[in-house]
């Protein structure tokens, strides 16, 4: 019995010196890591670009409805669910933000669910050029307050949707503008943040009127002056 | 007095329309034959570009009495095309548009669009237009893009002069994205440019 405890004891000193010896070795760093990690240690971390808080001075149309609707369409994938509630999109001259003519989206908020408008054109776009994109969003007088507007992209290979972050209200009988930073840093994206390629492969632009339940509203929305701006 | 202002002004009339097409220049209108039109090599090669033969026909057209008719069997379910084209070197660095008409028949399904598709320089650059154009059964659709410096026509290009002095090919594509099943025929015709 002793025989037996002595040997354990043998080996539990052997099995603490090797762990010492290899744990020593394991843990030594050469000099070049050393010097790496104090250069990485010296080095301020890098910081995240942000947008530029200069004015916008100047501004591109890429869409103003003038003639027709330039593409611009109610999604196939948005027929037929219950949730989007765009009926019918036309060119009008009822009102107008740039110009005589704009985009006129017959919508029918029923109330009570959330439910959204959304028109959208399919084009490949680079507005890395610029800053910012920007679309004005006219309810009419006699609609109730609390819709809401949003732009939404779909970008690179992968047609990734990028929706803003916030929802603009829309106020009655006034134009709204609505403004996405595409800057690299900017933070008007959800769930991303630009980078010097975000902008370079736009594939899709929605705009994007959304009641958040309570507001009911039958009739038109209009939207005009899509543009982009440096 | 009068009858002079009323001269100018009838003639004004009478030659306004005359001042408006001349701004177009008709590239292509099929009134004679084919204009070298043809579906290219490559395009038999692919399983996804479903055009069959392309030939000439007076059952409608867009401008004068003929176009072009492109036979095409797109089996749905799956991206497909069908494509068209005409190589011919081209200065247009006098326009700021090119067109052309696309017809499909009344019962066609909708969902099918058109496109124009260019060569383009020394590197022979293959520019597609920026978007499609939804092609509606029953009407002619003007599928149009901007030539001007600076235009968000093209895809992945610098629209500028260099641009426009060297268009080598001009292709014409219609598409279905998956949905759209449909074999028949499908008209173009008018391709055009224009002056501003």
């Amino acid at each position: 019995m002793n025989e037996l405890r002595k040997q354990n004891f043998i080996w539990m000193v052997m099995f603490l010196a090797v762990a010492v010896v290899f744990g020593a070795g394991c843990g030594k760093k050469t000099d070049k890591q050393s010097a790496e990690q104090s250069k990485a240690a010296e080095k301020p971390a890098e910081e995240m670009q942000a947008p530029s808080t200069k004015p916008i001075t100047e501004e591109r149309t890429f869409y103003g409805f003038e003639n027709d609707l330039q593409g611009w369409e109610i999604p196939a994938w948005a027929e037929g669910k219950n949730d989007y509630v765009a009926e019918t999109v036309s060119q009008s001259k009822d009102f107008a933000s740039e110009g005589t003519a704009s985009m006129k989206v017959m919508a029918n908020f029923p109330g009570g669910n959330w439910t959204a408008a959304l028109v959208e054109i399919q084009q490949y776009l680079d507005i890395s050029f610029y800053r910012a994109i920007r679309v004005d969003v006219y309810v009419p007088a006699d609609a109730p307050e609390g819709l809401k507007a949003s732009l939404i992209l779909t970008v690179g290979n992968n047609w990734k949707f990028v929706e803003m972050n916030q929802n603009i209200p829309l106020s009655p009988g006034k134009w709204v503008t609505i403004t996405g930073n595409i800057e690299p840093g900017s933070y008007d994206w959800k769930r991303v943040v630009p980078d010097t390629e975000f902008g370079q492969d736009v594939r899709k632009i929605a705009v994007r009127v959304m009641s958040n339940r309570q507001p009911q509203y039958n009739g038109p929305i209009y939207i005009d002056n899509i543009r982009v701006g440096k | 007095m009068k009858k002079l202002l009323l001269g100018v002004l009838l003639a004004g009339l009478v030659l306004s329309p005359m001042v408006s097409e001349a701004a177009d220049e008709v590239l292509f209108s099929f009134e004679e034959g084919m204009d070298g039109w043809d579906i290219p090599d490559w395009a038999y090669e692919k399983p996804d570009h479903v055009q069959r033969e392309i030939n000439m026909s007076d059952k409608v057209a867009s401008n004068g009495k003929k176009s072009l008719e492109m036979m095409t069997e797109f089996p749905g379910g799956s991206w497909a095309g069908a494509i068209i084209e005409v190589m011919q070197y081209m200065d247009w660095t006098d326009y700021t548009e090119l067109a052309c008409d696309i017809y499909l028949p009344e019962g066609a399904p909708e969902g099918l669009k058109g496109k124009m598709i260019l060569t383009v320089g020394d590197t022979w650059k293959w520019v597609e237009m920026s978007r499609d154009f939804a092609l509606v059964p029953g009407e002619w659709v003007k599928v149009s893009a901007s030539l001007a410096p600076g235009s968000i026509d093209w895809r992945k290009v610098q629209v500028d002069d260099a641009f426009r002095k060297d268009v080598r090919k001009i292709d014409i594509r219609v598409t279905s994205n998956g949905k759209p099943a449909y074999k028949g025929p499908v008209y173009i015709d008018n391709i055009r440019v224009s002056k501003p």
